[in-house]
């Protein structure tokens, strides 16, 4: 008897800091400025979103800002899975309807990491989506999280949530330059592209959801490194026209100098700027006078 | 030499040498190129290049490692003071505190994930 009152007694203690611990998180998470913190607090009013994997937080906000005047926010992580990309796209044109461009940075067809998602399952309590996806893909995490609200926060997407509880994550984005070793060997590298359909398909609700709410949509290749070979960006392309029914604005040759970046795959600080300075110079960071005009 | 020096001297040199085993370990699964690449990885390592905490890519997981072995080491050096494995066979609410705090500590920095390679957990 005595027994089962002490574990009966620990059981308490284990649930009691358990949901403790996950309440303290929950709102530590709730108050940070991280952008998905800030999208589901409602915080997160902008006139241009930017989606995207790590190439897309090269979309540089801090310049966007200063160049155009217009508020821009970006909900881009390393290695974004479109399917996330789209459950975050829809949240964000549900609770912020009046945002006038969506960009997407296009190479995240290529390149998802689809162990990102269970990572999200600190944003799952915000977002139906978020948490049907991870069910439908992860349900061993989804029903963990259920029973452990510590578990909640045992992921890499907190951690940045903690990182950026009081400051800025708009200029997230490596500040470094490439070693000459590295500039000197960048023929031995590169990569190829497949665009997979699955990803594409994601791509296709995306611009569906916001065309069907008069937001334009924007598909873009950033720069990469000159001389980085990338195999079949014109197959990306021409798919992805075909079957969003979007233009892609390519701009992966655009930066030639080897400073502007910090690796084959990433614009640095100086980079970013150029790179946005460029797209405001065509035109691209203008948003349509009238989007129902915007061709299917 | 003073035994603390000697010590960690020793301790430094173990780690070192099992670090730089595990990457010939690591690298037996890269077939024929094996020796090439584990020399070419401790190339880099010792080039120093990009040795800075931005080159850095999984900070997080650094961090996290950083803090679970900070924890691992309190109750290693606090062990020799508090006998925490006698102390809690006689004390049923230390016990309970301590149980509960290591399933805490597993829910928050336990490694779940099936496909990581079994070596990285340890």
């Amino acid at each position: 008897m005595k027994k089962a009152a002490w574990i009966f007694s620990f059981l308490i203690v284990v649930l009691a800091g358990d949901r403790l611990m996950g309440w303290y998180f929950k709102s530590q998470v709730s108050g940070s400025q991280f952008r998905y913190s800030k999208l589901y607090r409602g915080d997160a009013t902008a006139d241009i979103m930017v989606i995207g994997n790590s190439r897309g937080l090269n979309i540089y906000l801090p310049s966007i800002e200063a160049l155009t005047s217009k508020k821009a926010i970006s909900l881009c992580y390393n290695g974004m899975p479109g399917d996330l990309a789209s459950a975050l796209t829809r949240d964000y044109v549900d609770r912020y309807p009046s945002v006038k461009t969506v960009i997407i940075e296009l190479c995240m067809v290529e390149m998802p990491d689809e162990q990102l998602l269970p990572s999200f399952v600190s944003y799952m309590q915000y977002s139906t989506r978020i948490d049907s996806l991870i069910r439908s893909k992860f349900y061993q995490t989804w029903f963990t999280s259920k029973i452990s609200h510590l578990y909640q926060y045992n992921n890499e997407v907190f951690q940045r949530a903690i990182y950026y509880k009081n400051r800025s994550d708009n200029d997230w984005t490596s500040d470094r330059s490439m070693s000459e070793k590295l500039v000197k060997e960048v023929g031995r590298y590169g990569m190829e592209f497949h665009a997979d359909a699955n990803q594409l398909q994601h791509i296709k609700t995306i611009t569906d959801y916001c065309r069907s709410r008069s937001i334009e949509v924007k598909l873009v290749i950033a720069p990469f490194f000159p001389g980085f070979v990338v195999k079949n960006i014109d197959l990306l392309k021409s798919k992805t026209e075909m079957i969003t029914g979007c233009k892609v604005y390519d701009y992966s040759t655009v930066l030639q100098n080897s400073t502007s970046f910090s690796d084959y795959l990433h614009m640095n600080v100086k980079g970013c700027k150029e790179f946005v300075q460029i797209l405001d110079k065509d035109g691209f960071l203008t948003p349509a006078e009238n989007t129902a005009q915007i061709p299917y | 030499m003073p035994k603390f020096i000697s010590g960690a001297i020793a301790v430094i040199t173990v780690y070192t040498l099992t670090n730089i085993a595990w990457i010939y370990f690591r690298s037996g699964s890269l077939g024929d190129s094996s020796f090439k690449t584990a020399n070419q990885l401790l190339g880099n390592i010792l080039s120093f290049e990009d040795f800075t905490w931005n080159g850095v890519f999984n900070k997080f997981q650094i961090i996290k490692g950083v803090i679970v072995i900070a924890i691992l080491l309190i109750v290693e050096i606090s062990n020799p003071r508090f006998h925490w494995n006698q102390t809690q066979v006689f004390k049923p609410v230390l016990r309970v505190a301590l149980f509960a705090g290591l399933i805490w500590l597993i829910a928050l920095f336990g490694t779940f994930s099936s496909n990581s390679f079994i070596y990285f957990q340890f």
